[in-house]
């Protein structure tokens, strides 16, 4: 892992929420793989004192880029950076994706959940065929449509307020059976990852990998404050960020 | 810059600079890190493993971090057998911190480390994280049971990690020295409590944490103050240090040595940054180091 003093080429607002930002990176760019985070510091001062977690949403030759949305004090100060400022990060963080098993794969995102799955798809697009679905609270907060449909088969969309695609939440679209030799990649709220595991117990021939976003200390392996509880036992623990933040969802405990 | 050697019972310390147990993993990430430093103190090490408390176990507060980690650890056999063999190339002063319910559980951690490769063992009375209706270190009379059973089956260096957690640190130190430490940690983390207002319940898995970061740094400086002004014994100063500025301020308060502790989870080459900044400043105010 590297700390990299990176430069801002470019932060622009997706919705009024959501936030995209690309930093000059050579070196940590170099070694980003899919399904890996950063940790941005984001203020100079010790408030917020943590580095903050981004997955890391796009990666060209020598810049990264992430996409946010504001939650609290870190994101709120992040969105105030301007282009030519400098952030310092580690990165990349994290264990890269394993080679998806089955040759189909569907992604599934809940709000800024679409964001790591960018990148992964972008990876994935020659050699796999990808479908998405993808759920906000309304039309406006879909973002990324344009560039997963250059990298998708078929896009399925869900509002909770029905202002576009189907009216509901994105979990009401899957059918397990569909799903069979399907390798299965999901990010989003807690709760909507809990829904696409129970695919899992539906139908043994679906791979389902999900992305973690958690609270992190350190980020690198340091601090073990990370934990997240393994399926098989009720005591033992993986660490987000050495042993994920992306798990088998057969693996852990939700 | 050629920082003097600083010598403490049996063992030299090439620079102020220790990376405190809990912030740095077990020694074998960030190598290049921990070989310029004065020393690394492990992970806290039980005899039996530790799960650690449910999560969550960490929890952000102004300027500072609630931990409730809860010693996960493999327990001291895995620890001897798969790590330590790990860090036999660390160019530095490698101190395992042990920690124990009873005085008899820490006599036989010191005897079981007491011949393998270490520079010496951090006596961890204070961690705020395990289930004990009153830490060993929130009494004078145990802290010196625990200290003078580790010194009556071991040579080793002995640092004593103490709490400022509802006890008068000052006696706790007595005790400490009266027992044989080599020298005193002051402080370990501070009884922290959060609540998540929406669920009405506390954030941490662990129910409380211990509080760490620049939120506690006043206090612990004061506490290195306050006993340095009245005992003789070699104190690291740990609280907060975050910059080579804090680092300064805890050698004027009385401390011979520090711990950089949270400050590794904000970025785990503080550090170097704090050794290349603490030689300059130090020129600039002339101190000796």
């Amino acid at each position: 892992m590297i700390r990299e003093r990176t430069r801002i080429i470019q932060h622009q607002h997706l919705t009024p929420e959501i936030y995209s930002l690309w930093l000059s990176a050579p070196k940590i760019a170099q070694h980003s793989k899919p399904g890996q985070f950063l940790q941005l510091q984001i203020s100079e001062t010790f408030d917020p004192f943590l580095a903050r977690p981004f997955s890391i949403a796009d990666v060209q030759t020598d810049k990264v880029r992430i996409i946010y949305r504001i939650r609290g004090k870190g994101t709120n100060m992040l969105k105030t950076k301007k282009v030519g400022e400098y952030l310092s990060v580690l990165g990349p963080l994290g264990k890269a994706i394993e080679k998806p098993k089955y040759k189909k794969i569907t992604l599934i995102a809940g709000g800024i959940g679409i964001a790591p799955l960018l990148y992964l798809a972008k990876c994935l697009k020659d050699k796999y065929e990808i479908n998405l679905f993808y759920g906000t609270r309304t039309k406006k907060d879909l973002i990324l449509l344009d560039e997963f449909k250059l990298l998708c088969r078929k896009i399925s969309l869900a509002t909770e307020d029905g202002t576009k695609g189907h009216r509901g939440l994105v979990t009401d679209l899957l059918d397990s059976n569909k799903l069979s030799q399907t390798t299965v990649f999901t990010c989003g709220p807690k709760l909507m990852l809990k829904k696409v595991q129970n695919l899992l117990w539906q139908n043994s021939q679906i791979k389902v990998f999900g992305f973690l976003e958690e609270m992190l200390g350190c980020g690198c392996g340091l601090c073990f404050t990370c934990a997240v509880r393994k399926k098989e036992s009720s005591e033992d623990y993986y660490h987000i960020c050495t042993d994920g933040p992306v798990f088998d969802l057969s693996s852990i405990e939700l | 810059m050629k920082f003097s050697n600083i010598k403490i019972g049996n063992l030299t310390f090439k620079n102020p600079l220790i990376l405190a147990s809990g912030t740095f993993g077990w020694g074998d990430k960030f190598i290049e890190v921990a070989n310029k430093m004065a020393g690394i103190v492990t992970k806290g090490l039980t005899i039996e493993p530790r799960k650690g408390n449910p999560p969550p176990r960490i929890f952000e507060s102004a300027s500072g971090i609630l931990n409730s980690v809860g010693l996960e650890n493999p327990g001291v056999e895995k620890f001897c057998k798969e790590i330590l063999p790990r860090l036999k190339h660390l160019k530095t002063n490698l101190i395992v911190n042990i920690a124990g319910n009873s005085v008899q559980e820490y006599r036989i951690l010191a005897e079981r480390l007491q011949h393998e490769l270490i520079a010496g063992l951090e006596i961890n009375l204070s961690c705020p994280n395990i289930a004990t209706k009153q830490m060993l270190g929130q009494n004078p009379k145990t802290t010196y049971k625990v200290v003078k059973a580790i010194r009556d089956v071991t040579k080793k260096f002995l640092i004593t990690k103490l709490t400022a957690n509802f006890v008068n640190p000052l006696l706790t130190a007595q005790a400490a020295v009266d027992a044989g430490t080599d020298a005193i940690c002051l402080i370990n983390s501070l009884y922290g409590i959060a609540f998540d207002i929406e669920t009405g319940k506390p954030v941490l898995g662990g129910i409380s944490g211990g509080l760490s970061g620049p939120a506690i740094k006043p206090f612990a400086l004061y506490c290195v103050w306050y006993v340095g002004q009245r005992l003789k014994i070699p104190i690291i100063g740990c609280g907060g240090i975050s910059t080579s500025k804090d680092v300064l301020e805890y050698l004027l308060a009385g401390s011979v040595l520090v711990e950089i502790g949270s400050a590794n989870l904000r970025n785990p080459y503080i550090g170097l940054e704090i050794l290349k900044e603490i030689d300059i400043i130090g020129r600039n105010y002339n101190l000796k180091m």
